[in-house]
């Protein structure tokens, strides 16, 4: 997840604290969570796509908390300031960066509602 | 005898002690007290940049050691609250109260609510006080004693004059940050427009030290106001009880909860509660005793005290709603990174040809709440939204809208069981009132636009969000059963006053927090005058 996150791999303490917020914070996975974990292990790179559909038609499901739990440990270290506090460009970068980043969640969402309706429904 | 004992340490309670106690009167402060002992001392007096950069524990007081830090639910009351600050709703579990359609926060903490308080202080004024037995005129001598003593920064030569009222005791304005000066320039820019349309706004008035004030401050615009009063620039009421302390004739009974009193029959008062470290009743007397325990908790106590069960009484609270907007200028143009976290702007609103009540508008800009919480509310990917939150975020401000309220019949609160203290709160806003609400903000957020800001969401953290709640036992002049007198006694208890948003009979849109010290202190010093004139001190 880190990696996907913010493109480097954590640091043992932030696994360790990882795995301590999700095991005080989540439940028990339902069927549906579990399914898209374990799709997700065997099929890392379905981690964007999924991530993109939970998105918008499953705020709730545990991946995306997992996700959400992940960025907030990144985020709260010296190295995750570099990742998180606001960065600044030139005007005819910004638009256009956004734009890019949009449109990726956009396919990503795509892709990602179908793998998710196939998981679910398997 | 105690002279007069005073339940809880807020900020109403510490500034009726504080009249009583100059006055000389022997005076105790009956408090739960409670208190963050596990991170504050963790938080480095740096800002909040420097402290992302460099702080290895930073985890800790962000996150919490429990994670309570990473909301995962929808927004809710509270929202504001970070780990260093939630020790203030820890009540929750222990002051029982039934309240399904209405958040009651509920705090024992030393300097109650008020120690996480965002230190907005607008007074109100006689429009505000429509329907108070006391006028502007009342209070202006309290609002003064009470700036005082607290610090207030501000100004009264901009558009919000008239919203406030002169005040000779301003500190320097608080220095305001890169979206606000944007925010106020594009206003300058066409100020008739917006003030056709019943929109004024300016500098905040806040209990902020901007330069040292009363061993305080100056505030270091560190950014951490949510998390720490590490520069001791912001007010909290514990500012005040460490005056009091000072004096031999003031004593803070900590940790003692009050649960009720009963009336002696030579005049004066019983009061019966419980002290928490030893787990054993207290019961002691007082001639006169203050009740600033808030709206609820002086509400649970009196109707207690009273025997009313199932009697209901009014519950007010300003309807709350939150707007993240975009300051387009920001998102290209270079920002300030010292600042503080409260209020940049504050807004009035009121359509000129209509005689609707009074919007206030709180810009705030996002920064220190962290990113993750923005990332949490979007629709994108977490990856390409954490992206993107980087590449706006200097650009984020919260608009917080507050509506005034009203006492009606949808809205109240009753003692369910005496023995428990229990309570339960009715506050189903009607269809219609809903609507008016939402037209309001519309009407507001379609001038947003022209202040070069953009309004992205509206988030409603439900009823009583706003953490302001007024009205349980209202001042009045008509002598109705749980009401207070315009002295602040409570009816059927002569020797029982009440100083806390209580007795507001309205509220206002304004918060409320420097009324209730300004009425406190007014109540306060009635008191030490009802003393003196029998020759008591």
């Amino acid at each position: 997840m880190a990696r996907y996150l913010v493109g480097r791999d954590p640091e043992p303490q932030l696994v360790e604290r990882y795995r301590r917020a999700v095991e005080r914070l989540l439940p028990a996975p339902a069927s549906s969570d579990r399914r898209i974990l374990e799709y997700i292990q065997s099929n890392p790179w379905s981690l964007g796509p999924l991530d993109a559909a939970c998105g918008l038609l499953r705020k709730d499901a545990q991946l995306r908390q997992r996700l959400l739990i992940a960025t907030a440990i990144l985020e709260t270290t010296p190295k995750g300031a570099d990742r998180f506090l606001p960065e600044r460009r030139a005007p005819w970068t910004l638009l256009p960066e956004i734009a890019w980043h949009g449109a990726v969640a956009a396919a990503k969402a795509v892709a990602g509602a179908v793998i998710l309706l196939a998981v679910i429904r398997a | 005898m105690i002279d007069v004992a005073v339940v809880g340490s807020g900020a109403s309670a510490v500034h009726a002690a504080y009249p009583l106690v100059e006055a000389g009167l022997r005076v105790a402060m009956v408090d739960v007290g409670e208190e963050d002992r596990r991170y504050g001392n963790l938080i480095p007096a740096r800002g909040f940049e420097q402290i992302r950069r460099s702080d290895t524990s930073q985890h800790r007081y962000f996150l919490g050691d429990d994670f309570e830090g990473i909301p995962l639910g929808p927004v809710r009351v509270g929202a504001q609250l970070t780990p260093p600050r939630q020790h203030l709703a820890a009540a929750l579990g222990k002051l029982p109260i039934d309240s399904p359609e209405f958040h009651a926060m509920q705090s024992l903490a030393l300097g109650g609510l008020a120690a996480g308080w965002g230190a907005a202080t607008p007074p109100y004024t006689d429009e505000d006080l429509a329907g108070w037995p006391i006028t502007r005129h009342d209070l202006q001598p309290h609002y003064d004693a009470v700036a005082r003593r607290v610090g207030i920064c501000g100004t009264d030569e901009d558009d919000l004059d008239s919203y406030y009222g002169a005040s000779p005791f301003l500190l320097p304005p608080a220095r305001i940050d890169s979206n606000a000066v944007r925010i106020r320039s594009a206003y300058a820019r066409r100020r008739e427009w917006f003030n056709d349309r019943g929109l004024h706004l300016g500098h905040p008035r806040l209990a902020m030290a901007t330069r040292r004030f009363r061993g305080r401050g100056p505030t270091r615009y560190l950014d951490m106001e949510f998390w720490s009063d590490a520069d001791g620039g912001v007010y909290r009421p514990r500012y005040t009880l460490e005056e009091l302390r000072r004096h031999s004739n003031f004593e803070y009974l900590s940790p003692m909860q009050v649960d009720s009193f009963a009336r002696l029959t030579n005049g004066g008062v019983r009061v019966l509660g419980r002290d928490l470290a030893a787990q054993v009743g207290i019961d002691f007397e007082c001639r006169r005793l203050v009740l600033a325990a808030g709206a609820i908790g002086t509400a649970r106590i009196a109707l207690r005290s009273l025997g009313a069960v199932g009697a209901p009484v009014p519950l007010l609270s300003n309807p709350y709603t939150y707007y993240p907007c975009l300051v387009i200028k920001s998102l290209f143009g270079p920002t300030r990174d010292r600042r503080h976290s409260l209020t940049q702007v504050m807004m009035y609103h009121r359509p000129a040809d209509e005689k609707a009540a009074l919007l206030q508008a709180q810009v705030y800009s996002y920064r220190s709440l962290l990113t993750f919480k923005l990332v949490k509310e979007s629709p994108l990917p977490v990856r390409e939204s954490i992206r993107v939150m980087r590449l706006l975020q200097s650009a984020f401000v919260i608009v917080g809208v507050h509506h005034r309220d009203d006492p009606a019949e949808w809205k109240s609160l009753k003692l369910q069981d005496a023995e428990t203290g229990r309570l339960s709160v009715k506050y189903r806003p009607t269809e219609s009132e809903v609507t008016l609400r939402l037209s309001r903000e519309r009407e507001l957020m379609r001038l947003f636009p022209r202040l070069g800001c953009i309004p992205l969401k509206r988030i409603d953290p439900g009823e009583g969000s706003s953490i302001h709640y007024a009205g349980t036992l209202p001042m009045s002049e008509n002598s109705a059963p749980l009401t207070t007198r315009p002295d602040g006694s409570l009816r059927g208890a002569d020797d029982v006053f009440v100083v806390d948003g209580s007795v507001f009979p309205t509220l206002p849109a304004k918060g409320l927090t420097y009324t209730c010290m300004a009425n406190a202190n007014r109540v306060g010093e009635g008191i030490a005058e009802w003393f003196e004139r029998r020759g008591a001190i």
